[in-house]
């Protein structure tokens, strides 16, 4: 953590730009102005200072102040944070099992057809950009169809209540979240069908077969938790990631998550939010490989033996 | 013994088996015209070099090929007068239930499932209408049969957790479970220590003979096919080159190939290799 945030230090240390020219915009900076905004944020410190007063902050949970939007660091990540949770549980909940079901039919099919067509769509929706997809459903979706607003997450006023205010949210949530579990399901897809084909490849489903178990059970009992164990690491992980935002898709959809707050900050040349976010986000990360292993020394025994 | 057994009625019937497999772009003859049978309660010994075909004669004649790597699979298999080679998938997971045959792997460790604990892969192999009492009951019977003595231990246990010799040990109560007639032991002892290699023979030996039960013994190891068989097949690149009693074969072979084969083994040579031009060395 600490060379996280020694290295994001340093990198926004060596970008070029002026945050108080940010501030003011289009316009002259009045000089006196300048001063009193370099002395009241320590903008002139000499970077040592300022990583040590950084440091020294940290030890309390103080993450710094946003001089952009005048509020605490802390504050904005913790308002943006439950938004990309709620962004990324989505996707992922729907992307996953999509995924998992999608991989598993394609190597587990004895039609080679079957598999073909799998394997391209997958191949083809892996290569869509999320962005583009993005746009492709508000056109069609939103713009032409009109089921699902362009972009937001609630509408500006709103009278709903109880239920209704759930379902209004959902609306909002539908089409990046559709975006995110389309990607994330591609991923999963390949992955799983990948492990599918080693696991039929393992002696043990030769056992299987050598017992009279028919393909179905093969596959409930002895391929589907074997294959799966390689999808839990890596979409663990993905899910530590996406706690940074889907900077794409938030932006498309203007969903005021992490990833859109990363973005205005270092349009900003707010440095204090940047180097928060980042530090939020390996903390997601290392916690999310936590809870992998966690899950892992759960699922897999081989791993229960050896820690 | 081995005139008597030649006598019995014949449990596995094998004639111009032939069997080409798909292995990267190639086509493989594993198996090549071979005609072998089995009768009932008798011990018949398979030998050959690594790559010889007898591991997939064994594997075809059980039907346990994976059907994606089968470029061609053609002759008769006939187990207890049915035809097997053609029996649809159904019909052969039924028969493979009721206890007709079944087969001990090389590598005990690949083929126990990892993430299974050993008593649950042993239970799955009874027949479904068993009651979960009689189930563990059977299982536990099972692993002492095969020699396990702290059965009650090893249920519990995963695949990794036991030794070699017990995963052996495991692999063959596994394939027991059905009551089979005809048990397929493809280099049983291969993987294991000196002395637990004398253990699970003897395991076998007593198996054949308490259960009644015919044992087909894949191995390159002609002593163990010395202490163990009543006949033996000798397998080269695909092919029976020859086909005796166990007196027989070690007193006056009949193919030179037999005869190498035999010599080396009283040599003592470690493990037989094949030479590019398919020599023995």
């Amino acid at each position: 953590m600490v060379a996280v945030v020694f290295l994001v230090f340093g990198m926004l240390q060596l970008t070029p730009g002026d945050p108080v020219q940010a501030m003011v915009g289009q316009y002259p900076v009045p000089p006196e102005f300048r001063a009193a905004i370099e002395r009241h944020y320590h903008l002139n410190d000499p970077f040592v200072s300022r990583l040590w007063q950084y440091f020294a902050n940290l030890a309390h949970g103080d993450l710094g102040f946003s001089f952009q939007m005048q509020r605490p660091v802390t504050e904005l990540i913790l308002e943006r944070a439950p938004r990309t949770l709620i962004l990324a549980a989505s996707g992922f909940l729907t992307g996953i099992p999509i995924g998992l079901a999608v991989g598993l039919l394609s190597a587990a099919s004895q039609n080679p057809h079957v598999d073909r067509f799998w394997t391209t769509t997958t191949l083809i929706a892996y290569a869509i950009p999320g962005f583009w997809l993005g746009q492709l459903l508000v056109i069609l979706f939103a713009m032409q169809l009109g089921w699902f607003p362009t972009q937001g997450m609630a509408p500006l006023v709103s009278r709903a209540s109880g239920f209704g205010w759930l379902l209004e949210r959902a609306r909002y949530l539908a089409l990046p979240a559709i975006t995110y579990a389309i990607y994330e399901a591609t991923r999963v897809a390949r992955l799983m069908r990948a492990n599918v084909i080693e696991t039929l490849g393992q002696g043990y489903i030769v056992t299987a077969r050598a017992k009279g178990l028919s393909r179905g059970a093969i596959v409930r009992r002895h391929v589907l938790r074997n294959s799966s164990l390689p999808v839990v690491t890596i979409m663990g992980y993905a899910f530590g990631v996406a706690m940074g935002g889907a900077v794409l898709i938030e932006t498309v959809f203007s969903w005021p998550g992490i990833g859109l707050l990363l973005i205005e900050a270092i349009r900003a040349r707010d440095n204090q939010v940047v180097v928060g976010v980042v530090l939020f986000v390996s903390l997601a990360v290392i916690l999310m490989n936590l809870i992998v292993d966690l899950i892992y020394c759960a699922l897999d025994p081989r791993i229960r033996t050896g820690s | 013994m081995s005139l008597e057994a030649s006598h019995r009625p014949r449990l596995l019937d094998v004639r111009n088996l032939t069997v080409h497999l798909r292995v990267a772009d190639r086509i493989l003859r594993a198996v090549d015209g071979v005609d072998l049978f089995i009768a009932q309660g008798e011990c018949v010994g398979i030998v050959g070099e690594s790559g010889s075909g007898k591991t997939t004669l064994a594997r075809a004649m059980l039907r346990l090929l994976p059907p994606v790597e089968l470029a061609a699979f053609s002759g008769e298999v006939i187990f207890n007068g049915k035809e097997i080679r053609t029996l649809p998938d159904a019909a052969l997971q039924a028969m493979r239930r009721q206890g007709t045959f079944s087969m001990v792997f090389q590598d005990p460790l690949g083929y126990l499932n990892p993430t299974q604990r050993v008593g649950a892969q042993i239970a799955e192999a009874l027949p479904s209408t068993l009651p979960a009492a009689a189930a563990r009951k059977r299982t536990l019977d099972l692993l002492r049969e095969a020699g396990l003595r702290e059965a009650e231990l090893v249920t519990r246990r995963y695949p990794h957790e036991l030794s070699g010799g017990m995963r052996q040990r495991a692999l063959i109560a596994l394939a027991l479970a059905p009551s089979p007639l005809l048990l397929v032991a493809d280099e049983p002892t291969t993987s294991l220590d000196a002395t637990v290699q004398l253990q699970v023979l003897e395991t076998l030996r007593h198996l054949h003979r308490d259960r009644n039960m015919a044992l087909a013994v894949i191995t390159h190891d002609l002593g163990l096919v010395a202490e163990l068989c009543d006949r033996v097949y000798v397998m080269r690149a695909g092919k029976v080159v020859e086909c005796a009693d166990v007196f027989t074969l070690f007193e006056a072979p009949a193919h030179p190939y037999t005869a190498r084969l035999i010599e080396l083994c009283r040599r003592g040579a470690p493990r037989m290799t094949v030479t590019a031009d398919g020599a023995l060395a």
